[in-house]
């Protein structure tokens, strides 16, 4: 009872950590139809980020982070993505590659290819016992920072005008323009919040390794693809629903896969992720706006 | 009459044939050149310029004729590349550094063409046997599930010790991918898929992508003739890693992964998706870039000044450039269209029909 209490609540843990990352994904794929593969990126420089001030009190060393990345992202809109807003999806995923690879170089010019270690705050290594139940702050910081997040996002969505103007640019971009909505500042945010959820990602990583480099963002950009595509693309709430989805499946993979078979375990995750594409091809929770009309 | 007859049906057969003739006659023409005059380090690149070339057709054959992108194309390059690799290195040598191979693959020693084409045929049965499910996905699914695919294979080539070695290097490959060979290979990589193209499947393929609903509607089985493509298309992928692994030497399974088949999509969709032309125009580009600024990056000395390289440049120029073409020009460096060569007959003062453009330039409702 008490280990399957312990895998449950790894899984949550991992599933926040998913689900932050599939979000940052899905709220730019909603607004621009961009995959952006650059959000890896994000990540990745949130670490460094982390990195850079890690002389100061960590409370500011995590704002000056957030803020860091989520200028990043704008200007990362800015100086590329904008210019491609009319071209078709390939063409922009292709070019989110390409984003990629030069923050991923910029970032090796500036701090070498080697990994290095980031310095964390003495809490973070920390865990609480419960019952007998093992509770890691680090466990604990991601369940923490997922529920800010949405919380704040379901906030911003429901209560703000911009927020309102971005579901709407979500559900038909052209309709929301006719409007009176201002594409520029509607993607601009997405890019932002985008930021903000890959600097938080960044945090619950380095808090797991401890270390950063260069090369760090594909992991869990990858799994945010394909929480995002079995969720339901253009749905905030699939996409959530299929961070946690994926974490879960990780989790169960390690409990049930005999050790030799262990070192395979992405490829079961992996697997699953086909079957449930397979049986579900518009995801989970499909969205609408997605499906194209005739 | 009869003359009249038989120039117009030579003239059609030349349309038919003149786009792939356009990419054959100056590929053969260069290879030419760098076998008689080139230094040995440009024949080097010119190899691997086509070895690009061969794989971003491969890739093309299915992406760009469907418009389903596919993320997982390298993994069969992977597999193709271990299986003839596996076939082809002496048993002697493979006693020693695979002692727990099976028996049935232990003694065999294939002469690299054999092991080539049976590369390219067991590729072809895995990609039958799980590309189904795959090409009935809509959307980013089959991107996703293609990326999935290529995951569960390298997991499996990374880790599967008693067959390809696990993460250390495969070595002991005979190495006889040569200028002349790969050439070869080429004109028989580009003469396949642009037969594919032109043929019944591939204009119901094209059909498709251009729109998916009208397609459908006049009686095309999408699904199937994108299976058709994929099984193709898987084929010529694992020539490729056949004839990379007998370039290098040696395997690694982190070497035929996600960077290498980024960059093929992007060499694609550079030169421009949409056509033959324009996959090989991408590959020749992006590879030649790519070489010219690892040789500027590479450092260098101007008098007594000395530049030294700096890790990481190279790639942020070449991002940069990349950019700039996707901005410039979203539909690739040939706008999708093929080469079209029907005026050079002409030239000769006959007046023909018009060559029809096979790769329609599509329309797209603009987003802004």
């Amino acid at each position: 009872m008490m280990t399957i209490l312990q895998y449950f609540v790894d899984a949550v843990a991992l599933g926040c950590l998913f689900a932050l990352a599939a979000i940052g994904v899905g709220i730019v794929f909603g607004v621009m139809r961009l995959a952006n593969f650059a959000h890896g990126e994000f990540i990745m420089i949130g670490a460094y980020a982390l990195l850079m001030f890690s002389s100061l009190p960590w409370e500011i060393t995590w704002l000056l982070a957030l803020c860091f990345v989520a200028l990043v992202a704008v200007l990362t809109e800015r100086v590329a993505f904008r210019w491609l807003r009319s071209a078709d999806s390939s063409t922009l995923l292709v070019s989110s590659f390409a984003v990629s690879i030069l923050l991923q170089n910029a970032v090796v010019i500036a701090f070498r290819s080697r990994p290095r270690a980031v310095p964390l705050p003495a809490f973070v290594g920390e865990s609480l016992d419960i019952l007998g139940l093992r509770l890691p702050v680090v466990s604990l910081l991601a369940i923490v920072l997922a529920v800010v997040c949405v919380a704040a996002l379901v906030v911003f969505f429901k209560r703000t005008s911009l927020g309102l103007q971005m579901r709407a640019a979500a559900e038909d971009f052209r309709m929301a323009q006719l409007l009176g909505t201002r594409a520029n500042r509607v993607v601009a945010a997405a890019f932002a919040i985008s930021g903000i959820l890959a600097c938080a990602v960044s945090i619950l990583i380095t808090a797991r390794s401890g270390t950063v480099s260069p090369t760090m963002g594909l992991t869990p950009v990858l799994f945010a693809f394909v929480a995002v595509t079995i969720g339901g693309l253009g749905n905030l709430v699939g996409s959530a629903v299929g961070g946690f989805l994926v974490g879960f499946i990780t989790i169960a993979m390690q409990a049930v896969l005999p050790p030799g078979l262990s070192s395979y375990m992405d490829a079961f995750t992996f697997l699953a992720v086909i079957a449930i594409l397979i049986f579900r091809p518009q995801g989970l929770l499909p969205s609408i706006a997605v499906e194209e009309r005739v | 009459m009869a003359e009249s007859s038989l120039r117009s049906r030579g003239f059609a057969l030349w349309v038919r044939v003149a786009p792939v003739v356009g990419l054959i006659v100056p590929i053969c023409l260069g290879v030419l050149l760098a076998q008689a005059f080139a230094p040995p380090s440009i024949k080097r690149v010119v190899v691997t310029t086509l070895l690009n070339v061969i794989l971003v057709v491969g890739f093309y054959v299915f992406s760009g004729n469907s418009g389903v992108i596919s993320f997982g194309h390298i993994g069969f390059t992977a597999i193709g590349a271990y299986v003839v690799g596996l076939l082809t290195i002496p048993p002697l040598m493979k006693q020693v550094i695979l002692p727990d191979l099976p028996s049935a693959v232990a003694h065999l020693s294939l002469p690299s063409i054999t092991a080539m084409l049976v590369g390219c045929l067991v590729v072809a049965v895995f990609a039958a046997a799980i590309g189904y499910p795959i090409v009935r996905l809509k959307g980013v699914g089959p991107g996703i599930a293609t990326l999935a695919m290529l995951e569960i294979i390298h997991v499996v080539l990374a880790n599967w010790k008693a067959v390809t070695g696990g993460d250390s290097t495969l070595v002991g490959i005979r190495i006889d991918t040569t200028l002349p060979v790969i050439t070869a290979w080429t004109v028989v990589v580009l003469i396949c898929a642009y037969a594919y193209q032109t043929s019944r499947s591939g204009r119901r393929l094209k059909a498709s992508r251009e729109d998916f609903e009208a397609a459908r509607s006049v009686g095309i089985q999408v699904s199937l003739e994108r299976y058709k493509a994929l099984i193709l298309s898987a084929a010529i992928m694992a020539l490729g890693g056949g004839l990379y692994g007998h370039y290098l030497g040696s395997l690694s399974p982190r070497t035929l992964y996600l960077a290498l088949g980024f960059l093929g999509v992007l060499m694609a969709v550079v030169g421009g998706i949409n056509s033959l032309s324009g996959a090989v125009t991408g590959a020749v580009v992006v590879s030649a870039l790519t070489e010219a600024l690892r040789r500027f990056a590479d450092g260098f000395s101007i008098g007594a000044l000395e530049v030294r390289s700096v890790a990481g440049v190279q790639e942020v120029v070449l991002a940069i450039l990349l950019l700039v073409i996707l901005v410039r020009m979203p539909a690739g460096l040939t706008g999708g269209r093929e080469i079209n060569l029907s005026f050079l007959s002409r030239i000769r003062g006959r007046r023909g029909p018009r060559a029809p453009d096979p790769g329609t330039v599509e329309q797209r409702v603009e987003t802004t």
